[in-house]
């Protein structure tokens, strides 16, 4: 073209000088992306607990003050306490205390973002420094100014209210949060094929637990309720509750081996339990178990000689009116199939046949009759523990900063531009070549505050069992098996359904339930056992049943123990969640990770039992301890996926908490 | 005295056996000073209708070094390296080093008389970095199709 008459018109000059700003543009580009990839991962410097120490200016160095003194500590909170070894050891909610608090907090609290900004400044201040910088994306910015009423309502904030509504997100970029100056993380254009890179955008993984367990108390003249151990779980893909019927999670928790007969006893994972005491060794590759092993759920021998549960069940069956009324309406059947016809045959069978002494051998049909019992209200001690580790959200972080050479610098070096002709397709071609380097020389003035928005579901947080066969599949109660489980397991975490985003999301665990408090998951637990986080998440709580050192193991927090751990690991593999990944990235918590990080713990989530004493269909609330706060409802939803509506508004938008909490699910 | 200044940016060029002038005319206003200006003799005596790229033009061209280096110094809006962490030029070496020593802060013990005191501790780190070479590349079309007709220049300029 430069032969031609075009670059020598001002048309051609002004392309060739778009051309150079062009290629200005993406080497800032770049250079913005080096500066923001640096922030992120300065913590890699890893520099010394609260310390007090002053830089020296090698015979390299450029920029280092050789006088400088500075406190050091680490990048972030977790990173400090991790190094002083402040995390707590026994309680996994208080290690994990400041993640959950932070996750979602824009969205759980109006005022969310002033207390984790205020928090974090407070939390410099322990390594003596003033951060004056807070970086968030763009997308945070029009959330917090225009959406929570604490901000934006008159009748809270008063004039500045419509204020701050009216001069929007643009306000806050030209102004301060907190004595903070505020810039915005702009996304990194990567082209016309791939969605544009957002540093401050992530996928994070978090997990909760649900409890099926029998009511500690109940109306003795009425019995247990009906169906006690039914639960309502909040679904987010389709944003309602949903209630897992007992029968249902059974099915998922007896999972099918490969063969394997009704009557046989040990179905599934129970494989050579036959309700006798004594230790079982060969079914799981040598590894010692600890006596009782053989009865797990102690439905067996155990659950007639421990006295206070075999009381309590015969309790639940001595309103022989109430009973015989219920029988008639479930008419339970028989194992060859015929229904039941006298309820004091019945009631023989149940006490003296299926839970005497040595007679529960872990069959098919020993557990279809513990759901019957279930459904009629007989009182057992067993429970379901049902498992969402996978509940997966795209969350945008903000960082707090000290902006200045006194962080770092971007190091600018040698530039080149070579200038060449290619005549074989007469063009000329110039390479630009630079070399630069940003480069953070105190971590410990950023912190980084991680997930504090939800903009994004995934997957794993609907009410599909992993084992749930698809549309064109036959479920039968006997046919959810173990493989099919691997399989969709493995489907999820590699998301290779994305075609029809099909996702399971939950475990079921069947577990014994009594005293034990390792059997009481009320914290929090690991799929995996030894789960390689920081803190110990598998002997937070109470060790061995017998306290014998068989069952002293990282594996203790799970439902049921170490012995249930041993059978469901056995059978469903769930140790490979964590295969593949950098063991040492998931220890230290990178912020920025190579390829994806599966979560294996789970804390307690929300969910609502029937009440034993408001009625029939009547269900209470057991608050969430988990990220996502103390209950899960209709409408959350939307503001979990980054609706610009606040939690109180969309909760309102489609029922009061009141009615919820007073509702009847039949 | 510039080579460019030399050139008359709207004089009308030669269709053929281009001069001197005629390559600076065109080249320089883009490119800057030929980085090998001998070469731009033995040009005049190519006799060459359709030249591209001059031979003294070929490698590198500091203006447009010197030009892109000022757009990115000083390129608007760019917080990431002005205030969080500003651009540090560095021309002499492609490794940054330096060191950080740290003294810790000890509660101090109680000492018994003719007893001796715990020892201050501190520690010294050595960092290093290395500056990353990241290029791209621009591509001017001069792949024009040149078709004479009676008036012996007519361009058709793919755009």
């Amino acid at each position: 073209m430069i032969e031609s008459d075009f670059f020598r018109t001002q048309q051609g000059r002004d392309y060739f000088s778009n051309q150079i700003k062009q290629i200005r543009d993406c080497v800032v580009l770049t250079c913005n992306h080096e500066v923001m990839w640096t922030v992120l991962t300065s913590h890699n410097c890893k520099s010394q607990p609260l310390l007090c120490r002053f830089e020296t200016a090698s015979s390299e160095s450029r920029f280092a003050d050789p006088c400088a003194y500075l406190f050091s500590a680490f990048v972030d909170d977790f990173s400090y306490d991790l190094g002083k070894n402040l995390l707590p050891h026994r309680n996994v909610i208080a290690a994990m205390q400041k993640e959950i608090c932070n996750f979602a907090v824009v969205q759980k609290d109006g005022r969310g973002i002033d207390m984790a900004v205020t928090k974090a400044v407070a939390a410099m201040r322990r390594y003596k420094v003033a951060p004056n910088t807070l970086i968030m994306p763009s997308e945070m910015q029009l959330y917090v100014t225009m959406v929570p009423e604490e901000r934006t309502y008159y009748n809270i904030a008063g004039p500045a209210g419509p204020a701050t509504f009216e001069a929007g997100p643009e306000a806050m970029r030209n102004g301060t949060f907190k004595g903070l100056s505020i810039f915005t993380a702009d996304s990194f254009d990567n082209g016309d094929d791939s969605e544009p890179t957002q540093l401050l955008r992530r996928s994070t993984q978090v997990g909760e637990f649900y409890r099926m367990r029998a009511p500690n108390s109940w109306n003795m003249s009425q019995g247990c309720p009906t169906d006690y151990m039914d639960i309502l779980v909040y679904d987010e893909k389709v944003d309602r509750l949903e209630r897992i019927i007992f029968a249902e999670a059974l099915k998922y928790a007896l999972v099918k081996r490969n063969t394997e007969t009704k009557g046989e006893p040990g179905w599934g994972a129970f494989e050579g339990c036959d309700g006798t005491d004594g230790a079982y060794r060969d079914a799981y590759g040598g590894v010692g178990m600890p006596t009782g092993t053989k009865d797990p759920l102690s439905l067996g021998k155990g659950f007639v000689s421990t006295g206070s549960n075999w009381q309590k069940m015969l309790a639940s069956m001595a309103s022989t009116d109430v009973m015989e009324a219920r029988f008639k309406i479930v008419n339970p059947l028989k194992e060859d199939g015929s229904p039941w016809t006298n309820f004091e045959a019945f009631k023989k069978h149940v006490k003296e046949e299926t839970f005497g002494t040595d007679k529960f051998d872990y069959s098919w049909n020993c557990f279809q009759l513990v759901n019957t019992c279930v459904r009629m209200g007989i009182w057992l001690p067993i429970q379901i523990v049902i498992a969402r580790p996978f509940i997966e959200h795209v969350m945008y972080s903000a960082v707090i900063a000290v902006a200045g050479a006194d962080t770092g610098v971007t190091l600018y070096g040698h530039a080149d531009m070579q200038i060449s002709a290619n005549t074989s397709v007469k063009t000329i071609e110039g390479h630009y070549t630079a070399h630069f380097k940003s480069v953070v020389i105190k971590p410990e003035n950023i912190f980084v505050m991680r997930d504090i928005m939800s903009v994004q579901y995934t997957a794993g947080s609907d009410t599909r069992f992993f084992g749930m066969r698809n549309i064109n599949g036959t479920l039968t109660e006997e046919t959810v098996t173990a493989q099919e489980i691997k399989v969709q397991v493995r489907n999820r975490l590699m998301f290779n359904q994305e075609f029809a985003d099909a996702y399971e999301s939950m475990f079921a665990f069947l577990t014994p339930y009594n005293s034990n408090e390792q059997y009481m998951q009320d914290n929090a637990f690991s799929l995996v056992g030894g789960s390689g986080l920081p803190w110990d998440i598998g002997t937070g709580q109470q060790l061995a049943s017998n306290g014998s050192g068989a069952d002293n193991r990282l594996d203790c927090n799970f439902p049921g123990g170490l012995n249930m751990f041993l059978k469901y690991n056995k059978l469903l593999g769930i140790g490979g969640i964590h295969t593949g990944e950098d063991q040492n990235q998931r220890q230290s918590q990178e912020f920025i990770r190579l390829g994806a990080y599966n979560n294996s713990v789970c804390l307690l989530g929300p969910h609502r039992v029937l009440s034993p004493h408001n009625g029939e269909g009547s269900f209470e609330l057991v608050p969430g301890q988990g990220h996502w706060g103390p209950d899960a409802v209709p409408g959350d939803a939307r503001w979990r996926r980054g609706e610009s509506v606040s939690m109180k508004d969309a909760r309102d938008a489609l029922m009061g908490v009141d009615v919820i909490t007073n509702k009847k699910y039949t | 005295m510039a080579l460019v200044t030399q050139a008359d940016p709207f004089e009308q060029e030669r269709t053929y056996n281009k001069s001197r002038n005629d390559v600076l005319s065109k080249y320089a206003y883009f490119f800057g000073d030929p980085p090998h200006p001998e070469k731009l003799d033995l040009y005049t005596d190519q006799h060459a209708l359709t030249p591209h790229l001059p031979d003294a033009y070929a490698g590198r061209s500091l203006q447009l070094v010197e030009t892109i280096n000022n757009l990115v110094r000083d390129a608007p809006d760019n917080w990431y390296t002005t205030v969080m962490l500003p651009f540090k030029r560095m021309d002499d070496s492609l490794n940054v080093e330096w060191n950080s020593v740290t003294f810790d802060r000890r509660l101090m013990q109680r000492v018994p008389y003719e007893g001796t005191s715990r020892m201050l501790t501190s520690m010294k780190r050595s960092h290093r970095d290395r500056m990353v070479r990241h290029g791209l590349a621009m591509v001017s079309n001069i792949a024009i199709r040149l078709q004479f007709c009676k008036h012996s220049r007519l361009f058709a300029i793919p755009f």
